[in-house]
């Protein structure tokens, strides 16, 4: 199951992709325009299979833009998305939103994105998040904590080739956190699939990635590359994990500002 | 809560049972006084007499006869005028650049009186079945159009992307996320348009079909027949709330029913 760690294709390759978007979020027909705000201007990004990448910076720093950009669900205004393997790879995204399907139950909106043929999966997965006994609910049974641990569980079904998180662990309280990070730790280790999470949170990013990369919201490019041991990703402890934090804040200070309290008191 | 609202449930649907029975009896009533005060009873039969007209036309055979005909009409017009509106529908909602070029289309067959559709489709087609059904069909379509339309432009988005990332086959997409989106508009469309179906049907019926319900109520007003028009009108009606009753409103509920969880 593992893959070759060894392999130097890229499964995914971003070159010299740029993107902006005018003040209404709406791209701008024109380059002349004063009000428009450039998001990303030259982002190069190889993503390795089996790497878990952590996309850190401040709120607006285009990070979201990036995974929509990977996911295909938007065009760059410049640059290119390659697969330099010739095929593209699968994908699963756990969007900020749930995006859960209202009229189908839990069980089925995992089996929309698979087929009937999961079922048994679907349903460990789903015990796994701790909603073993919500197969049948409808989402607006749910707390907005359990939906996103359905879209967790939704995204790990299809065994992606890619897993684009966008702030997966949001707003969820902290003991539960802490055991979807474990989840998702030990996931990653099992099947190392390549992950690229978008967070704010630097104690998630330390504790689960293997590399960190830090998005400048000024630059609209990475300011930040950090490569971590893979083998300790998903399994460090608070103090790893408060060193990595303290590195990551001493390179990129920016990030301070924005971050939630939670890794500061570890 | 959740107990005590599914107790008070079937009680509240009792209740409005109760209500919609007594009020259609009041309605029969008042029929009954108005044209026992009316000095000539053959200008206004009462309730009575005009179920015993239908009671006769159904031991001659020909109530069902034609009412049969008629519904045969309705089915294949609304089928029709369903498939294709929901379509173009659609298409409309989904494809910015056709809204823009033919929403004006679609404004003029809106606007277009039904007799008028229906007296071209016979000068061009004419006495036929096929203009006959064409006829209804092009009347009914465009409201068919109209309402999916909407329907089709409020498609949630972020569903769509959501499916678009895992690569959701189409079909299953279509069938799982865009129809349940729009099952709201498509019924709407669907009891409206069934009672503008049946009323136009009547219409095409009178001007140029030998049966049906339109047919037969030109032939009691040639007698002046009131009894005789009435009669058919109270039994088309009667269909027309069963089906309604009995096929679209428990779709309806059941379409609907994961809003109510």
């Amino acid at each position: 199951m593992a893959q070759s760690m060894t392999a130097s294709v890229p499964l995914l390759r971003l070159r010299d992709v740029a993107r902006r978007f005018d003040v209404a979020g709406k791209r701008s027909a024109t380059a002349a325009k004063t009000a428009e705000k450039q998001v990303l201007t030259g982002i190069d990004l190889d993503l390795q299979p089996g790497e878990f990448v952590s996309l850190i910076g401040p709120s607006g720093a285009g990070k979201t833009t990036l995974l929509r950009l990977i996911a295909g669900l938007d065009t760059a205004d410049r640059g290119e998305r390659l697969y330099p393997g010739d095929v593209a790879p699968s994908m699963a995204m756990v969007f900020q939103e749930p995006r859960l399907v209202p009229w189908l139950t839990v069980l089925e909106n995992l089996l929309l994105v698979g087929d009937a043929t999961l079922e048994d999966r679907a349903r460990r997965l789903l015990a796994e998040v701790e909603l073993g006994g919500n197969a049948q609910s409808y989402p607006g049974q749910l707390s907005g904590g359990m939906q996103r641990r359905v879209a967790l569980a939704r995204a790990l079904l299809v065994e992606p080739q890619i897993l684009l998180l966008d702030e997966p662990l949001g707003s969820l309280d902290p003991a539960l956190e802490n055991r979807m990070m474990q989840l998702l730790g030990d996931y990653w280790q099992r099947h190392r699939p390549t992950v690229l999470m978008v967070t704010h949170d630097l104690h998630q990013a330390a504790r689960l990635s293997s590399r960190i990369l830090g998005l400048d919201p000024s630059l609209g490019r990475f300011v930040l590359n950090e490569t971590l041991d893979p083998a300790q990703a998903g399994q460090r402890d608070e103090a790893d994990c408060k060193v990595i934090v303290d590195h990551l804040l001493s390179l990129f200070p920016a990030l301070a500002a924005d971050s939630p309290a939670s890794w500061g008191q570890g | 809560m959740t107990v005590s609202n599914g107790a008070a449930q079937p009680a509240a649907h009792r209740q409005r049972l109760l209500f919609r029975c007594l009020s259609l009896i009041v309605f029969f009533l008042f029929w009954q006084i108005l044209s026992a005060a009316i000095a000539d009873p053959a200008m206004l039969p009462g309730p009575l007499a005009t179920l015993s007209v239908a009671w006769s036309e159904l031991l001659h055979g020909e109530l069902l006869y034609h009412v049969g005909i008629t519904l045969l009409r309705v089915t294949a017009a609304f089928c029709g005028a369903m498939i294709v509106g929901v379509a173009v529908g659609i298409t409309f909602g989904r494809l910015a650049l056709v809204d823009d070029l033919f929403d004006s289309w679609l404004v003029i067959a809106l606007n277009v009186p039904a007799l008028v559709t229906i007296v071209l489709c016979y000068v061009w087609f004419g006495l036929s079945e096929v203009a006959a059904i064409l006829a209804v069909a092009l009347n009914k379509a465009p409201t068919v159009v109209a309402i999916t339309r909407e329907g089709a432009r409020s498609l949630d988005r972020s569903l769509l992307e959501m499916a678009a990332v895992f690569r959701v086959p189409r079909l299953r997409v279509i069938r799982r996320i865009v129809l349940p989106q729009l099952a709201p508009s498509i019924m709407a469309a669907a009891r409206t348009g069934l009672a503008l179906t049946w009323k136009i049907v009547l219409v095409v019926e009178l001007l140029g079909r030998p049966d049906g319900v339109g047919f037969q109520i030109r032939r009691f007003f040639n007698y002046f027949d009131i009894a005789g028009i009435l009669a058919y009108t109270l039994v088309f009606v009667a269909v027309i709330l069963a089906i309604e009753t009995l096929i679209l409103r428990p779709l309806d509920r059941e379409l609907s029913r994961w809003r109510k969880v």
